[in-house]
């Protein structure tokens, strides 16, 4: 009500929806912005646009890092837990080099964390960014590296130094490119703020003292710093986690129980640190991936990460692509016959479950084949749970031949039933008439399979 | 005299000053009537210096020292403690385990500075009474010890320090080997004799004769304090609240990530008559790029009921998470000989085990009491994190060159 009311109220439509009360719901849902609406950008409307703006803005405040198609937001969040509605802005992954790695080296990296890509459940799973540490507390050397590092990617960089005539010599490179500068603590905050303040870019405040957060936060944003530029960093502990998820839990709190202003700020975590308490680098890169894990269900926003084996980092990547689905829509796909690669009458007809997870698994099976693939409605449960509540049965399977017209796409009567489902044949070839094939328990069998199997043998 | 604290009058103070500040203060004293600070007529002589400039004159404001606000973190006391479940018995009690093992207790989320956790998590060994198919990376570490519950689980306990063992009497399966109970009991003699920790009584999964096997487990186990693994909703759950109850075991409430089925089965089990203190919940754990979201969910969602004063839910919690080694991303690459997967994800020796790790470590951290665990290091892992979240770990002094330090 308090969003209508600053709206128009003249249902003119040009925001694309037919009144200002639609328009009120896609905004409080997230679904559309204030400047979707023309008539708030008039000038009269200044007040009220910024009282919407404010009114809207999360008790996490967002920032966005990096420019063009791969700047990303953190923050944004409403909830503590994801079940009180959903978490927004998936948690960044930002892999790190130092200004004192080799060219080649260096390049290398960039570039494998820059191409690193993996479809999962239909969604991409890839890095946010890279961090260069002035490891050399060099400016010309750090300088060096950036630019390396920039000519090679376009992912958003964050500057690591907390001298800022080293982080000045990195923005010299790239401050066009919206980096996250790091640090600002208790003894250069200023200087920091001021660089922040020229280049307009983010910055992260950082101490394990919430009292000092909140004093150089207050400075920062009185001096003039934006407040949807600023992160904070509360002291990733590699030994003590229990300090480490405490101070992340009071932050988070405070920003979204308390809305307490110098405090509304995402939140970085630096897993980075487990190379600090281990020799060998195959346990580093295990604690680091732990405690990662530890940071990304406890709701940090950003991580910062040193390893770069992808054993260590895919855990990661998978997790949050889990917990940031949203709740209140279970993954599933529509129940209707598709196509994987050119398939024709002579083509399988492979059953599934609409869960999405379990679809996309099969898809995925199915790479470089051409077949139909017919996801059951399972209200988006797997085949295995599906068999057991009553959700994949015969009778929906018979159903589906008819209603999604099975024998108009294929000239054979055959179809492929998950292992899983072996039970439900019997009373499908009963009911329907058609031949009903048992294929592998996992769809990674799916191939090998049809080789064995499909054309089926006349009889 | 009645003396008056000195902040409560500051407070009232304060909130005087804030309601007059529209007042144009031109007079030095304001007497303040009718302000109800129980003194009975107090007079204040007010300097205009005392109310913050900013609010009065904007202009010297902005030259003025920045206020830095105090700021208290939130800390949260539930209603609700989780119930205590004491697992295994010594010889005080009638049993012959060397140690207690206390799980629940809590009084607050795991880990948040509301509270201490007063038991760490549990981690309990799987073994098993016949061959699994088991990925290659796990059994090689139990090669000469499977088949031999009694000495697997000594191998668990004295190379891997298991503080729990855990027993599936999987050989019972009707579709495998179809051992009959008694026989299949025997195991669970061998693993009493061969170690003293708790232990973990598990089925084949079969809901027709799984209460047959775990009637004839709890009667060898007789006032061991076994934990008896699973009544669920779809077998004959009274069979094994019985056995539970003669023979003086704990029961695992077993259900599919369902908050209400979890509530309807402790239901049954209270009003059936089983002790408040003989019940662990299983809501069913999720792998890691498998539906965890939904577990990590159902279970915050569960033990904040719990805390909250729901009774139904206010037990411990158990999490199969040996269930993580069902992803591919664990375990494939040796069954299925395609080499591609160890160059895209990584040697198996590692990944796998990390996959449990996460499964495990995110189920500790929604509020996990006793993990059922599998690979040596994921379990060697679990504990390092566990101990890193207890609080008695120092912290390294130096985190923040972190910038510089490798």
């Amino acid at each position: 009500m308090d969003v209508y009311r600053l709206l128009p109220g003249d249902n003119c439509g040009e925001c694309g929806t037919k009144t200002c009360m639609g328009f009120a719901t896609e905004l409080i849902e997230r679904r559309g912005e204030v400047d979707d609406c023309p008539p708030m950008l008039e000038p009269e409307r200044e007040d009220d646009r910024k009282e919407l703006v404010e009114l809207l803005t999360p008790p996490v405040r967002p920032v966005t890092i990096g420019t063009g198609d791969n700047a990303f937001v953190i923050g944004g969040e409403e909830v503590v837990y994801r079940h009180e509605k959903t978490w927004y802005n998936q948690a960044a992954i930002i892999i790190d080099v130092d200004d004192e790695m080799e060219g080649e080296e260096l390049k290398e990296k960039v570039n494998w964390i820059s191409d690193y890509s993996r479809i999962k459940i239909g969604q991409e799973l890839s890095f946010n960014g890279i961090a260069v540490r002035a490891k050399s507390e060099d400016p010309s050397k750090f300088k060096e590296a950036v630019e390396l590092v920039a000519e090679n990617t376009t992912y958003p960089l964050v500057l690591c130094s907390y001298d800022s005539e080293v982080l000045k010599s990195g923005l010299e490179i790239v401050s066009d490119r919206n980096p996250l500068l790091y640090a600002a603590n208790m003894d250069n905050w200023e200087k920091v703020a001021d660089l922040a303040i020229e280049h307009d870019c983010p910055m992260v405040i950082g101490s394990t003292d919430i009292d000092e957060i909140v004093e150089i936060s207050t400075r920062a944003l009185s001096k003039g710093v934006e407040d949807d530029q600023i992160v904070l960093d509360p002291g990733t502990d590699p030994t003590d986690l229990r300090s480490t998820t405490n101070r992340l839990v009071k932050l988070r709190r405070a920003a979204i129980e308390d809305e307490f202003e110098p405090l509304r700020f995402p939140l970085l975590g630096i897993p980075s640190t487990a190379w600090m308490s281990e020799e060998d680098e195959n346990d580093a890169a295990f604690m680091e991936a732990s405690i990662a894990c530890a940071l990304v269900v406890n709701s940090i926003d950003a991580l910062i990460f040193h390893s770069d084996e992808i054993w260590s980092l895919m855990p990661s990547l998978v997790l949050r692509q889990d917990l940031y689905q949203d709740p209140r829509n279970p993954a599933s796909v529509e129940p209707e016959l598709n196509e994987v690669g050119d398939p024709d009458e002579n083509s399988p007809i492979l059953i599934t479950a609409n869960f999405a997870l379990t679809y996309y698994t099969v898809e995925g099976d199915c790479e470089g084949i051409d077949a139909y693939i017919y996801p059951v409605d399972t209200d988006g449960t797997s085949v295995t749970s599906a068999v057991a509540g009553d959700l994949m049965t015969a009778d929906k399977i018979v159903d589906a031949i008819e209603e999604e017209k099975f024998a108009e796409k294929v000239s054979h009567k055959n179809l492929i039933l998950p292992g899983k489902a072996a039970v439900l044949s019997g009373q499908i070839e009963v009911d329907s008439g058609w031949n009903v094939m048992v294929g592998p328990e996992d769809s990674s069998g799916i191939k090998d399979f049809l080789a064995d199997n499909w054309p089926p043998k006349e009889e | 005299m009645r003396l008056y604290n000195k902040e409560k009058i500051q407070k009232v103070l304060k909130e005087v000053l804030q309601s007059i500040q529209s007042i144009d203060l031109e007079e030095d004293e304001i007497v303040l009537e009718g302000v109800d600070v129980d003194a009975g007529g107090f007079e204040f002589e007010v300097s205009p210096k005392a109310i913050p400039q900013s609010q009065l004159m904007p202009s010297i404001a902005e030259e003025e020292e920045i206020e830095i606000e105090e700021y208290e973190p939130i800390l949260r006391e539930w209603e609700n403690q989780i119930q205590e479940i004491p697992m295994g018995a010594t010889r005080a009690d009638g049993g012959t385990r060397g140690e207690v093992v206390k799980l629940g207790g809590e009084k607050c989320l795991p880990f948040y500075p509301d509270c201490e956790n007063p038991h760490m998590p549990i981690v309990t060994f799987d073994t098993f009474d016949s061959k699994v198919p088991l990925p290659g990376v796990i059994s090689k570490h139990y090669e000469e010890v499977i088949g031999h519950p009694g000495e697997w689980a000594k191998k668990s306990v004295e190379e891997y320090g298991a503080e729990m063992v855990t027993i599936h009497l999987t050989s019972t399966d009707p579709k495998g080997n179809d051992t009959p109970p008694k026989e299949a009991a025997k195991s669970v003699e061998e693993v009493l004799e061969a170690v003293d920790v708790p232990l973990v009584i598990g089925g084949s999964g079969n809901p027709d004769k799984d209460p047959a096997v775990l009637e004839a487990a709890a009667e060898v186990a007789e006032d061991e304090r076994c934990l008896l693994a699973s009544a669920t909703l779809d077998l004959d759950w009274k069979r094994i609240a019985d056995a539970a109850m003669e023979y003086n075991h704990n029961i695992l409430a077993w259900t599919t990530i369902d908050i209400n089925l979890q509530k309807e089965l402790n239901r049954r089990l209270m009003n059936y008559g089983v002790d408040r203190d003989r019940i662990v919940m299983d809501p069913t754990t999720a792998a890691l790029g498998y539906g965890i979201e939904y577990s990590v969910s159902v279970m915050q969602r569960i033990r904040m009921s719990g805390l909250g004063g729901d009774e139904e839910l206010e037990f411990p919690i158990s999490n199969g998470v040996t269930n993580a080694w069902g992803a591919r991303e664990a375990w494939m690459g040796a069954e299925v000989p395609k080499e591609k997967y160890d160059e895209e994800w990584g040697p198996r020796e590692f990944r796998g085990p990390l996959w449990e790790v996460f499964t495990g470590f995110s189920m500790i951290l929604a509020g996990s009491d006793l993990l059922m665990s599998l690979h040596p290091r994921s379990v060697m892992v679990l504990k390092e994190m566990v101990d890193r979240l207890s609080g008695e770990r120092e912290g390294l002094s130096n985190i923040e060159n972190w910038v510089t330090a490798y």
